[in-house]
């Protein structure tokens, strides 16, 4: 092993060596098979009685009747002209999954939706989607859902429904009670509209924005403050030459991951481009973001603001202004030296830098658009033009609360928030409504918040809905249903319409809107509406020319009362409240695949844990798996302790998004609530909890983790270079004996003759430069290729079914490690070790470099997982049942749903594989480069995969096999993998390689 | 293994002697094993093909429009038949089950007779579009009163023709007709895409995943 290589870890226990975890590593599969004691004869049956009865069974079969049962042939009675059985049909779409709104395009079979893919024309989310807009094609079958319109959670009709709201809505009105609408900050503009239609129908009436995170709520006040305007602006990571980012996750879940990632990877573009945005992450827990970093610090989440308060004064001196606010502000703990670091590199790239900051505090997002205003990036990487408007006369959940307890509310709308799971006070929610005459959820389950409700009128799901959005200024993305409702639901609009006495079809009111308000503005002279209707639907996105739009301007007035409250406490723990990026704030959560997926930094699969750093660990004597109660304010919550590396010392993290009671069968029991150890300050929930006292509790829980039983054994798996160095060297961090793309057949010493591939030859090539680690492409494997979850049991024995994992692996430091991440498949091998092992020939090499599995031959020796040298064969323990009628509909038709004792591996899609060849055939033209993709590969948000035929010399992954940052797993052993790897490049600015 | 021998617990003996019996009892059909050649069960509408394909030279993709471009031929629904049997032998009982099937929309349930396993993946517009005749799967379509499997269509079969088109350097015909596309393309003004230069030469793969994934 060369010593130039950086060695990697991929858990703390391999890091010190621990002996019990290198042994369990050591093992193929997580337990031995129980096959001595549960099977153990009572009496030993004789070998002859054995061979007996195989012989009388082997003639019984042969005889045996050879007729299959009856099947029948059910067709249309009339056929939909656009339906052919067999062939799919594909929507354009927008994402319901979180406020980013991304392009989708929707397919589906036989009039069922099975996956979701993304729009490569949307011009925001560019062809990605993240693993909750995957997965809400699982959420639209979820057998939890709600199924009919309740009054006190009993089934009713609409009709009743709508004169019992109405009435309430009514005599609210003639008492002159306020009635409120609690929704979230992003809705869509139809879907705004009908809101301000329904505000005008009842004159008391008014909006509680509420959301879960509070970080839209953070940046719309900040932004009130320092520009007059209650607004999110467009972040442009793609205008970006540096980034500082304090505490924003924003390649995992902050506002817009998914198109804040395909940014981030074309900045950072270094083999394209031949320059990199250099990267700071500033944050107290690793998240996703700060993995990805050039240079991560780590500081107590109390410590963030004075940070930024610190680098915002730095800024102001080279910027030659004086803003007095900033005086006030606590010196902080980060160091000097790393503060002036990134002001240096920020005010050398001044309006091509970019401050980003996290969480729900609006100081500290005062701060960060003071700093871009400073630095004048705003225009640029900061776009206030092209920014979103939030709502400017909504009262806060706080507001709310206060109102209802004075007694002055007739009436309370949740229009599909669950603040009693999700708000620190969501346990007053139950007394408090009592006191409210009317209350009306139209959460999609009966839920937490559903259920205290008086009218349950349950909102269909985006996949079954029309709708709109706007996720950038002018770019007005359409949704339209893949499907019509599955049950007696009611999409919010026509809810809110009907109940302001102005009932009509969702449809017809979009297309109206549309009419009126988005068509004069598309500048489609000429055309008729109709037809740009039309159009509009097909593509499922249209972007109106840019209209002159005034931005509004900094402002320093009002920072000194904006800052005046920062403090840096100093206590002994702080709490942290984030959200996952399967979960996030947990509307997602009754959803197998979410659950399943595992956390791309912890590796945690199905419930959360409290995070504390190493050495905090080391002193308290916790281990992993120790159950902590983490207390504050008469509020506990128990937790099983995860030591995690880059965590600060401070710090006990603990992901929201778990612990719900009224999800669903999935869902509830599965982890612990944080949420209501949320803080209350001035009304507003807050996700930093300073002083919380942290017990151990003496009990222990296993975690539910995944790779860590796997073992590098030293082995170069993941490389990496610097910048400087790969600009003078293609091939630095790469220089590894045989690391380049020679390609299969050149070994000098080879025992294997080889094959011979006339036609094509797939391939695929991972970007690790590109790939941030989160796990679309999971997410999307599993839907297409009807893999099981196995629930958190299964997980536990290492039996989890994906076919491809994001491997994460540690370097260095232990406190703040660096971290790379490697999207891991069935390499098919050119000399696949499991195929020489198979005694029954089920794994065997297709003619077109494909290592297949023929599930019918196997018999489940599992001796190929065995011989796998990258553990990618998953083997089916159980028949995971697929037999409920609803969720059951997910399944693509196009693949085999497998049986147990079966082994089962990626298979390279083979089946959008053989489609797309088919297609080419009918149309009587050869394959291009493109037309087949990966499921991987078509959700990545950083296109950090490539699929492709490695026979053509013309196709992107033919080219990237041979580029200077190409090289193949375990080249030493000539397994001849057809997966190229792509040297990982960081910018840290060392200048040196690693 | 710890012992040398090979011990059968006595419940799994007994489940399997039981197995045996059963299977013995079950027996007495004859034929090869797994395949339903010669299967030719009656239908709920005594359609013949004979008549529509073999009298009245109907194109088979007439009523089985997926042939050509899914991988379903598809069976045709029932309002298909009413588009010639409002006016043709309106009278017949037979007609009459069709014509109330639409009136009370309710899809007539035809008994499957080719039928695959359902780990194989068959696409009718590949060998469709490679020029393979519907009869060398289907047998003579066009003679039979009530239809009938003539073939094994067991996996050795698809592979043995597979391997002899391969082996005899079939070349696909060229796509006289507008192909599926071509008509909408023609339609809206775009020129339809450019036919392959050289014939193609029918290469059937033999590889599991090709039907198998």
């Amino acid at each position: 092993m060369s010593d130039t290589l950086p060695k990697y870890w991929q858990s703390l226990a391999e890091r010190a060596g621990d002996p019990g975890v290198l042994e369990q590593a050591r093992n193929e599969f997580a337990e031995e098979l129980p096959v001595g004691t549960a099977f153990a004869p009572p009496d030993a049956s004789s070998r002859r009685d054995f061979f007996k009865m195989m012989g009388l069974s082997a003639t019984a079969a042969l005889v045996a009747c050879n007729r299959a049962p009856v099947q029948k042939v059910i067709p249309y009675v009339a056929r939909p002209d656009e339906v052919t059985p067999g062939l799919a049909l594909w929507y354009a779409s927008t994402c319901g999954g979180c406020s980013a709104q991304c392009g989708l395009l929707l397919k589906t079979r036989d009039g069922r939706p099975i996956k979701v893919e993304g729009n490569d024309e949307h011009p925001v989310s560019r062809g990605g989607v993240c693993a909750v807009g995957q997965a809400s094609v699982l959420s639209l079958y979820d057998a939890s859902r709600a199924r009919f319109p309740a009054l006190s959670c009993k089934r009713t009709t609409w009709a009743e429904l709508d004169a019992g709201v109405t009435e309430g809505l009514r005599k609210a009105t003639e008492a002159g009670k306020a009635i409120r609408v609690v929704l979230p900050w992003v809705m869509g503009p139809t879907a705004e509209a009908a809101v301000r239609r329904f505000l005008t129908a009842y004159p008391t009436a008014r909006t509680v924005r509420y959301e879960p995170l509070g970080e839209l709520a953070a940046i719309g006040d900040a932004y009130r403050v320092t520009h007059g305007v209650r607004m999110v602006p467009d972040y442009r990571f793609d205008k970006a030459k540096v980034i500082a980012s304090f505490g924003a996750d924003f390649l995992g879940t902050w506002i817009s991951p998914v198109a804040f990632t395909r940014q981030y990877t074309e900045a950072r573009d270094a083999a394209g481009k031949r320059e990199m945005a250099r990267h700071f992450q500033v944050e107290p827990v690793l998240t996703l973001t700060g993995a990805a970093a050039d240079r991560r610090f780590q500081v107590a989440p109390s410590d963030l603001t004075p940070a930024l308060g610190a680098l915002v004064r730095k800024l102001a001196v080279k910027a030659g202004r004086t803003v007095p606010a900033l005086a006030q502000l606590p010196a902080p703990a980060l160091e000097e030296s790393s503060l002036d670091e990134m002001v240096d590199a920020l005010w050398a790239q001044r309006s091509h830098a970019l401050v980003v900051c996290g969480g729900d505090d609006v100081a500290s997002q005062v701060l960060a658009s003071t700093a871009n205003a400073l630095l004048g990036s705003e225009g640029t990487t900061v776009s206030l033009a092209d920014g979103m408007a939030l709502d400017a006369d909504a009262l806060s959940y706080g507001e709310l609360l206060s109102e209802v307890r004075a007694g002055g509310v007739g009436a309370v709308l949740f229009l599909g928030v669950n603040p009693a799971y999700s708000d620190p006070r969501g346990g007053e929610l139950e007394t408090l409504l009592k006191a409210v005459p009317l209350s009306v959820a139209t959460n999609d389950r009966l839920d937490e918040t559903a259920t205290l409700a008086r009218y349950h009128a349950p909102d269909s799901t985006a996949l079954e809905s029309w709708g709109d959005a706007e996720p950038r200024r002018g770019v007005l993305s359409l949704r339209q249903p893949a499907v019509a409702p599955l049950h007696e639901t009611r999409s919010v609009v026509e809810s809110l319409l009907t109940w302001a006495g102005a009932s009509q079809p969702h449809y017809d009111f979009l297309r109206a809107r549309w009419e009126a308000e988005v068509f004069s503005r598309a500048g489609a002279a000429g055309q008729d509406f109709g037809a740009f209707w039309d159009d509009a639907v097909r593509r499922g996105v249209v972007t109106l020319p840019a209209a002159a739009v005034e931005a509004p301007a900094f402002r320093e007035d009002g920072l000194a009362k904006a800052l005046a409250g920062v403090a840096r406490p100093s206590v002994e723990w702080e709490l942290v409240l984030y959200p996952t990026v399967s979960v996030r704030d947990g509307a997602p959560a009754n959803n197998g695949w979410l659950q399943e997926v595992p956390d791309p930094i912890t590796k945690a699969t199905w419930g959360n844990q409290a995070l504390i750093a190493p050495a905090r660990a080391k002193a308290l004597k916790l281990n992993d798996g120790d159950v902590v109660r983490v207390g504050v304010g008469g509020k506990t919550v128990s937790l099983p302790v995860l030591v995690q590396a880059g965590t600060h010392p401070s710090v006990i993290a603990v992901a929201v998004g778990y612990g719900r009671t009224k999800a669903g069968r999935v869902a509830d029991g599965i982890g612990a609530n944080a949420y209501p150890l949320a803080a209350v300050v001035e009304g507003r929930a807050r996700r930093v909890v300073p002083g919380v006292a942290v017990e151990p509790t003496g009990e222990k829980q296993p975690l539910a983790l995944t790779q860590t039983y796997h073992r590098l054994e030293g082995r170069p798996h993941v490389r990496e270079a610097e910048l400087a160095a790969f600009l003078t060297n293609p091939r630095a961090g790469n220089e590894e004996e045989g690391g380049h793309g020679g390609g299969n057949g050149s070994h000098p010493l080879s025992i294997w003759s080889g094959h011979e591939y006339n036609g094509h030859r797939w391939a695929l090539a991972v970007d690790l430069s590109a790939c941030t680690g989160c796990s679309a492409c999971v997410v999307s494997c599993q839907a297409e290729n009807n893999i099981p979850s196995v629930g958190r049991d299964e997980v536990l024995r290492g039996r989890e079914m994906h076919w491809m994992r994001v491997d994460r692996y540690y370097q260095g430091d232990e406190a703040n490690p660096q971290v790379v991440h490697q999207p891991m498949m069935c390499q098919h091998c050119e000399n696949a070790p499991c195929e020489t092992v198979c005694p029954v020939l089920a794994t065997v090499h297709s003619t077109e470099g494909l290592n297949q599995q023929v599930y019918n031959r196997c018999v489940g020796t599992r001796y190929c997982a065995n011989n796998c040298p990258t553990k990618v064969r998953r083997f089916n323990w159980f028949d995971y049942k697929h037999d409920d009628p609803m969720e059951r509909m997910v399944l693509n038709p196009d693949v085999v749903v497998r049986s147990r004792g079966v082994m089962e591996k990626c298979s390279m899609c083979v089946q959008r594989v053989q489609e797309a060849k088919a297609q080419a055939k009918r149309e009587g033209r050869p394959l291009k480069d493109g037309d087949a993709q990966t499921a991987c590969q078509q959700s990545c948000p950083a296109k950090a995969i490539h699929f492709g035929d490695i026979n053509d010399p013309a196709s992107a992954v033919a080219k990237l096999s041979k580029d200077g940052r190409a090289y193949r797993l375990l080249e030493e052993l000539n397994i001849g993998s057809s997966i190229t790897y792509l040297t990982k490049i960081r910018n840290t600015g060392s200048g040196s390689g690693t | 293994m710890n012992d040398a021998s090979i011990h059968t617990p006595r419940l799994t003996r007994a489940a399997g002697w039981a197995g045996a019996l059963a299977a013995l009892a079950l027996s007495g059909c004859s034929g090869p094993v797994n395949n339903q050649q010669g299967y030719m069960p009656e239908q709920p509408v005594a359609f013949s093909h004979a008549v529509h394909a073999g009298q009245y030279e109907l194109d088979c993709q007439y009523c089985h429009v997926g042939a050509e471009k899914s991988r379903h031929a598809g069976v045709p629904p029932s309002s298909v038949c009413m588009n010639c049997h409002t006016q043709v032998k309106k009278d017949s009982p037979e007609i009459q089950k069709v014509a109330a099937s639409v009136a009370e929309n309710k899809p007539l349930e035809w008994v499957r007779i080719h039928r695959l396993p359902d780990h194989a993946y068959f696409n009718h517009a590949s060998h469709v579009t490679s020029g393979l005749q519907c009869q060398t799967c289907h047998g003579p379509v066009q003679e039979m009163v009530r239809l009938e499997q003539v073939e094994p269509m067991t996996m050795g079969w698809c592979l043995d023709c597979h391997r002899k088109t391969a082996a005899e350097q079939v070349s696909a015909p060229p796509p006289s007709a507008p192909r599926s596309g071509e008509l909408l393309a023609m339609s809206s003004g775009t020129p339809p895409p450019a036919p392959l230069k050289e014939p193609r030469i029918l290469q059937p793969p033999t590889d599991c995943s090709s039907c198998h994934r």
